[in-house]
């Protein structure tokens, strides 16, 4: 099963093959800002350093973000023609999903040894707001049964689930983290650049017990993005409908809804 | 032995129309499908860029998708994919080159990197395959305003544009400043249909400038300047008429401009194109000065005055056939290279 993930929601463009969960092949263009005039020659090359062309494909994944814009919409052309063109499925996952998973497997150990665990993903999404996405982990599917949330990612008999969201002013990241830590939900992993962005609120939470900084989770990995991919298509869920994911409302001329 | 079809896929997506045309051979249009925003926009008095992009990625494949259907055929039978990549709106031509090159790869057929401009030209060729160049080209829209040279080779050269609004943009503008609606040009059509045209004198900007420059914005501020000094003209009784009297000099304008480029390089033949190419006072003063000065005149149909990709698709042809392949690293581009 050989899943093509693009992820092009920031400036860096980042395209890789998996073969099921592993990865095979990656290219990268960092810092350009010019995905559209790199992104067919890193598919290409992925392609070509694991010796097959775009009909080998099975599945087509995109981060859908939040993120930039443009960056995500070229990329979500880009996949979504090229299923469509294969006449394979195509799969849109989230920033905070890849980024939940990428802390959950780098932190896969401790939380398997605890049973349980909170994972926070933090995104600074500019004008000094900050996108939190809540979710918890659990050995089985009694957590997202009990609450009606759809799993996000399974690893074997472990399970993600989201438990909410939340767009708030980045000074207020704090209150909203704290309110929703659930003392009996495990220990809370800290993953997404936000941590980075606003050091001076998130330091005193790190200092707090049973409260980590996931530090190679910060930014999304295109071969994690894939393994969601791989993981829903097997589990049949509804295939995404390929749109950036906003945060925010669209007002023309300034302003906020 | 007959030389096979050439069937090109055309997709547009410079502005807030997503389109996406089947042709054959340059001239038969096999399918023509346009997704309009016109009323997403209209609220806005204008299109919102960052609302075009977002219409753009939803649609796109549908619309492609639906080009295919009508033209009964598959993606397999396309010799060709041409995609508007300058100029337009950034956001809005990147989710059509992004679907254009994914297109050419998969299918590994050649990508056609096409300028707007020069398609709105080549619709022509869609009415009159039989155009061979030698003429002067106007296009006119609410984003350009320009004159053209095109050669026996069919290459395009610019002898003008607009120094600051396009004649479509002032028709929009003033729409909006006389709460008309939005698009403007269409509504300050029909509604000067039942108006006087010579109402009020309004300036013909840089109409003896001796060059082939347009000038709209002074216009815009001229009608505006007058509604305040005599408020009286916006009235329901008078508002036909100040239409057709602004209306009218922007058609006077562009047509002495394009009939003098005509004269100053002898040639006899003119070419209208673009979304107000549709305007009907335009097309009737255009028809009644070509037929006075024996010259040879081309509008489209209006379903090809407007954005779409049957025009797009028509000069991949041309292109295709010269030769031409764009690499997949193309770039797209907010300004015109003609």
């Amino acid at each position: 099963m050989h899943i093509l993930g693009i992820d092009s929601s920031t400036e860096n463009l980042h395209i890789a093959l998996n073969s099921s969960k592993k990865l095979i092949s990656e290219a990268r263009s960092s810092n350009t800002k010019k995905h559209m005039v790199h992104m067919m020659g890193c598919i290409d090359s992925v392609l070509g350093q694991a010796g097959m062309d775009i009909q080998g494909v099975h599945i087509f994944a995109a981060n859908t973000g939040p993120g930039d814009f443009t960056g995500t919409r070229i990329g979500l052309s880009v996949a979504k023609i090229l299923a469509w063109a294969e006449h394979k499925p195509v799969y849109g996952i989230t920033a905070p999903d890849i980024l939940a998973v990428q802390a959950f497997s780098l932190s896969r150990e401790p939380i398997i040894a605890e049973g349980r665990a909170q994972i926070v993903c933090c995104m600074d999404v500019k004008r000094e707001e900050v996108y939190s996405a809540f979710y918890h982990v659990g050995k089985s599917d009694i957590l997202g049964k009990k609450n009606g949330n759809q799993t996000t990612y399974e690893d074997r008999s472990t399970a993600l689930y989201r438990t909410g969201s939340v767009l708030t002013g980045h000074q207020h990241v704090q209150q909203e983290i704290l309110a929703r830590l659930d003392q009996d939900a495990g220990p809370m992993y800290i993953c997404g650049n936000a941590a980075q962005a606003y050091r001076h609120l998130f330091d005193p939470l790190l200092s707090r017990k049973k409260i980590y900084f996931v530090q190679k989770a910060q930014t999304t990995d295109a071969a994690v993005l894939n393994r969601i991919a791989h993981y829903r298509h097997g589990v049949k869920h509804a295939q995404a409908n390929l749109v950036p994911f906003y945060i925010r409302d669209f007002v023309p001329f300034g302003g906020k809804k | 032995m007959k030389d096979k079809n050439i069937h090109i896929l055309g997709i547009e997506t410079s502005c807030d129309d997503t389109a996406a045309a089947v042709v054959r051979d340059g001239k038969q249009v096999l399918s023509n499908v346009v997704s309009s925003q016109n009323d997403i926009h209209r609220k806005y008095g204008g299109v919102v860029p960052e609302i075009a992009s977002r219409k753009h990625i939803e649609v796109i494949g549908v619309v492609i998708q639906e080009a295919l259907n009508r033209a009964k055929m598959g993606l397999d039978a396309v010799d060709a994919v041409s995609v508007t990549h300058r100029p337009g709106l950034i956001g809005s031509l990147l989710v059509g080159v992004g679907a254009a090159k994914a297109i050419s790869y998969a299918k590994g057929i050649p990508l056609i990197g096409t300028n707007h401009l020069k398609a709105h030209i080549y619709s022509n060729l869609l009415i009159n395959p039989h155009i061979t160049g030698h003429c002067i080209g106007l296009i006119v829209s609410g984003g350009h305003s320009s004159i053209y040279h095109v050669d026996g080779q069919l290459q395009i050269r610019a002898l003008g544009h607009t120094v600051d609004d396009a004649a479509g943009e002032a028709f929009d503008k003033i729409a909006r400043y006389l709460g008309l609606g939005y698009p403007g040009g269409p509504i300050i059509d029909k509604l000067s249909a039942s108006g006087d045209e010579q109402f009020i004198e309004f300036p013909r900007p840089m109409m003896d400038s001796g060059d082939y420059n347009f000038s709209f914005s002074g216009l815009k501020t001229a009608l505006i300047y007058a509604t305040k000094k005599n408020p009286q003209i916006t009235s329901e009784k008078n508002m036909a008429s100040l239409a057709a009297s602004f209306q009218e000099s922007i058609v006077d304008v562009l047509v002495h401009k394009t009939v003098k480029a005509c004269k100053d390089y002898g040639i006899n033949t003119i070419l209208v194109s673009g979304g107000v190419a549709a305007n009907s006072r335009l097309r009737q003063r255009f028809e009644q000065t070509c037929e006075k000065e024996g010259i040879a005149l081309w509008i489209p149909p209006l379903w090809l005055c407007m954005d779409n990709a049957a025009m797009v698709a028509c000069l991949g042809y041309y292109e295709f056939k010269a030769g031409k392949r764009c690499t997949l690293d193309m770039d797209v581009s907010s300004r015109s290279d003609i």
